[in-house]
């Protein structure tokens, strides 16, 4: 094995390797900006996923919100539910949960019935409010004249 | 003289010094962000199933209402009658424990919720409804202290439908 300084280098040079010793400053510029942007990246992945969670978390309570009232509503007569849809409200639960929440509904003859639709819609920072849910009320033959 | 300075044989303890500290810097960052990843990989399984299990219990529970001549809730059970069945509903420290007997089979389901999860059985003055909240205790987290619903998933509320028909 050639241990002569001298005859290495002649060596390596008769075999043109480069010979490097270090890192220039613009490799490792750009290794640190792929850092930073890649943790930039991570952070601002995970903030958002949070964002998602509570999102579907509130849009889970108010898919139960809504489920609490039709079950309610869809018991009454043609003429109770349009007097309760007057003064429908969202329960306490639900305004503690979601901001500013409100609920509307309507009534609507349609080939089954009577149908209820009732909407709930929230301060959110995403879009996905209102909900809707629908539901026949269920002594609709007996009330509704069109049966 | 020059060549010596070119190829230098072995390192300076200044040098392994550098290299092994960067090393441990690496290595403890690494072994930081995989532990949080294998923590927060767990978190996200507990929350999707807490999700899905209010989903299944939610719409469970309305359809034994449907058919129920009472609803009676006691502390931790909440108990569903109807014409063919009896059904309890029990609560067990962060689960439910569902059970359907007075058939020729007694079904048995359970919904499990997060280890922070709290339920709360209610029964209604009336005596015909009930509801269900599950809500979470954040006391030990204070990341999550400042959440605006505190803590609470859902609220279910079932009401007997057969004794209204009556």
């Amino acid at each position: 094995m050639n241990r002569d300084p001298e005859k290495l280098c002649r060596a390596l040079e008769s075999r043109s390797i480069p010979v490097r010793r270090g890192v220039l400053k613009a490799e490792a510029l750009l290794a640190s900006v792929i850092l930073v942007a890649a943790m930039g990246f991570a952070s601002t992945m995970i903030h958002r996923i949070n964002g998602l969670w509570s999102n579907a978390q509130r849009h889970q309570f108010a898919i139960g919100e809504l489920s609490n009232q039709i079950d309610e509503l869809a018991r009454l007569s043609p003429q109770q539910a349009t007097e309760a849809l007057e003064s429908i409200d969202v329960s306490e639960a639900c305004k503690e949960t979601l901001k500013d929440a409100t609920i509307v509904g309507e009534i609507k003859k349609d080939e089954l019935g009577n149908r209820i639709t009732i909407k709930l819609s929230w301060n959110d920072r995403k879009d996905a409010n209102p909900i809707e849910l629908s539901a026949w009320l269920q002594d609709t033959k007996s009330d509704g004249g069109e049966q | 003289m020059k060549m010596n300075r070119r190829f230098k044989r072995g390192y300076l303890m200044l040098d392994l010094l550098i290299v092994m500290s960067l090393m441990i810097m690496i290595l403890s960052t690494t072994s930081v962000w995989l532990y949080k990843t294998i923590r927060y990989n767990n978190d996200v399984a507990q929350r999707d199933s807490h999700a899905r299990n209010i989903s299944r219990i939610s719409r469970q529970l309305r359809v034994d209402a449907r058919d129920a001549n009472s609803i009676s809730a006691q502390a931790n059970t909440l108990t569903i009658t109807t014409e063919k069945a009896s059904i309890e509903y029990q609560i067990d420290a962060n689960s439910i424990h569902r059970e359907v007997s007075g058939g020729e089979k007694t079904h048995r389901d359970d919904f499990k919720f997060v280890d922070n999860a709290k339920l709360v059985w209610t029964e209604a003055d009336d005596s015909s409804s009930a509801s269900l909240e599950i809500r979470r205790d954040f006391s030990d987290m204070s990341a999550e202290k400042t959440q605006r619903s505190g803590g609470l998933d859902i609220r279910i509320v079932v009401r007997a439908a057969a004794e209204e028909a009556k």
